[in-house]
């Protein structure tokens, strides 16, 4: 992978976070220039309204800025952090309002199978930006859609196997497996994206 | 719960979407310090928050930047109510306190995050040391004792040990290839189910079409015995002539005979629509002459007063005629002055008054294009 390519959020370095954590807010606003439209994004995929996903991140950027001295670079890149931090915060915040019966039960629920299967395939060839952008795109799309589907619906619902499986109907089993394969062919595919976060201890 | 089956969910742990029960199994796996979960898990987690690449890339409002940094210099950073038409968030947002943190939805926040240093943090890459690297660092002098030892008995022992290690890498490895091809198996075979099910809806499908050839072959073969019947007595000047005028045969044996027959009779079948699910029908057209043969099965029996009607759509309906049912809910209707085949666009049958009326006014009961 090339290391010296221009700026964007997998390029974030383990030194500008560890200047954030000495409290450096221009290196902050250099973080926030780097991510912010990858996490938006991520973000407005969970939670699914513009207002709501501009508050939440606003709350995860904060959260980072307190926390960067615990970011440990061992675990992964700092982008890594970052897309855990806002994805955790994003499916707190809609099983909180699912939990208190708010509207967001219905598009939780509601939203259309398909909807979920059929944006990824031949959308994202427009879209891809950059390398990483692309390397993602196309490791997404050697999966079968049903192994598409319960991937998406783990990472952008927060559901687990069991609940995927009630939501599906399909047996534990066959859940489990598909989400094994898809695993083990998304690690397969995107190889040089983590020999180049794990691969230089420090 | 053995390795084996604790590596086999790594990647649902990974992903976020293990059972919490399972969580926590897996949770005091990794951190009893299994080195080979630890590297695979690191290697799923770098895929997984990778995912939101594929995503297409959004710009948050532009207002959003200053509203944080804002909140950076100020006083209460953590505290601070973020948005101004809403007198606070609609859930309590963990922010400051990092026990408000949701244990279950961030599940596998916390190894990521260590709010501080965990009792039960993994150990770090480095902590894990081969029982050689374990040796050196506890006597260096022990070690170059063993060295020696190992030299002075011989390569032998040291073979053997690279022989045995070389072997159980191989086992280890063929290992994960039958596991691999066990999930892949199990995935096929789900696929394999799905097909078989489309499969048997089709062949369903298929000998309702062949049902309803079927009939039309009857019918025709019916219709050949009757003329043949009928030429006979023709001949011999036997039977009496009235006994055969039914409308069809009064319409023309020969016309039907030769549509029927005829090599260039193009076809068209009707289905039922959902006034008539269970309807169907069918026309034989022979081109260049204007005549056809309409046959309908499985219409429902006509209210007092109405009839059914057939229309040949092209660039508007036009009558071919009206027809009832008889007891077996058959309908036929020997069609003459079709417009050319090129022109035809659709058939369609609706309910109309009894007589019939030049546009279609009722409900379409079937339809269906050449």
């Amino acid at each position: 992978m090339d290391a010296s390519s221009p700026k964007n959020s997998s390029t974030v370095d383990r030194e500008l976070l560890a200047r954030v954590a000495n409290g450096d807010q221009e290196a902050f606003e250099q973080l926030y220039e780097q991510t912010s439209s990858l996490l938006y994004a991520l973000v407005l995929r969970i939670v699914g309204k513009p207002g709501d996903a501009a508050d939440l991140l606003q709350e995860v950027y904060l959260e980072a800025w307190r926390k960067a001295s615990n970011y440990d670079s061992a675990r992964g890149a700092p982008i890594a952090w970052l897309v855990t931090l806002a994805r955790s915060r994003a499916i707190d915040w809609v099983r909180a309002l699912a939990a208190r019966g708010k509207d967001v039960t219905a598009s939780l629920d509601d939203t259309p199978v398909s909807y979920l299967v059929a944006q990824d395939p031949d959308a994202l060839d427009i879209r891809a930006a950059s390398e990483r952008q692309a390397l993602v795109q196309a490791s997404l799309k050697t999966l079968p859609p049903v192994q598409r589907l319960v991937i998406e619906l783990a990472f952008y619902e927060g559901l687990t196997h069991t609940e995927i499986s009630e939501r599906l109907n399909v047996p534990l089993g066959t859940i489990k497996t598909r989400i094994r394969l898809a695993m083990e062919k998304l690690r397969d595919g995107l190889q040089p994206l983590w020999e180049e976060e794990l691969g230089i201890p420090n | 719960m053995d390795h084996e089956q604790l590596e086999e969910n790594l990647s649902l742990y990974a992903l976020g979407a293990l059972d919490p029960d399972s969580v926590y199994e897996m949770e005091q796996h990794l951190a009893a310090g299994c080195s080979a979960c630890s590297t695979l898990l690191r290697q799923y987690q770098a895929a997984v928050t990778s995912l939101p690449y594929a995503l297409p890339p959004q710009t948050p409002p532009s207002a959003l930047k200053s509203r944080i940094m804002t909140a950076l210099s100020g006083p209460a950073a953590s505290t601070i109510s973020v948005r101004a038409d809403k007198p606070a968030s609609p859930v309590p947002i963990p922010t400051a306190p990092p026990d408000l943190v949701s244990p279950r939805a961030s599940s596998w926040v916390p190894q990521d995050l260590p709010e501080k240093p965990a009792p039960q943090h993994l150990p770090g890459r480095s902590e894990f040391l081969t029982w050689q690297d374990q040796l050196r660092v506890a006597s260096p002098a022990l070690a170059t004792a063993l060295g020696a030892l190992l030299l002075g008995v011989g390569g032998y022992a040291a073979s053997l040990y690279n022989t045995l290690e070389a072997e159980r890498t191989a086992t280890a490895r063929d290992r994960a290839e039958v596991a691999k091809s066990k999930l892949e198996i199990a995935d096929l075979k789900s696929q394999l189910e799905d097909k078989q099910a489309a499969l048997t809806k089709a062949t369903t499908e298929m000998k309702r079409a062949l049902d309803a050839l079927g009939t039309t072959h009857e019918l025709l073969t019916r219709r050949q015995e009757q003329i043949e019947t009928l030429q006979v007595q023709l001949k011999t000047g036997r039977g009496p002539k009235d006994r055969y005028r039914t409308d069809v045969v009064q319409a023309g044996n020969d016309d039907l005979v030769r549509i029927l027959t005829s090599p260039t009779a193009k076809m068209a079948s009707l289905s039922g629509t959902v006034k008539a699910k269970e309807a169907y029908a069918m026309i034989f057209v022979e081109p260049g002459t204007g005549r056809g043969f309409f046959y309908a099965n499985n219409l429902p029996f006509l209210p007092a007063g109405m009839t059914y009607q057939l229309w040949v759509i092209t660039d508007k309906p036009i009558s071919a005629g009206v027809f009832t049912l008889d007891p077996g809910h058959k309908g036929r209707l020997l069609l003459r002055g079709i417009p050319d085949v090129s022109l035809i666009k659709k058939f369609a049958v609706s309910l109309e008054p009894e007589g019939g009326h030049p546009k279609p006014t009722g409900s379409i009961y079937l339809v269906g294009a050449l």
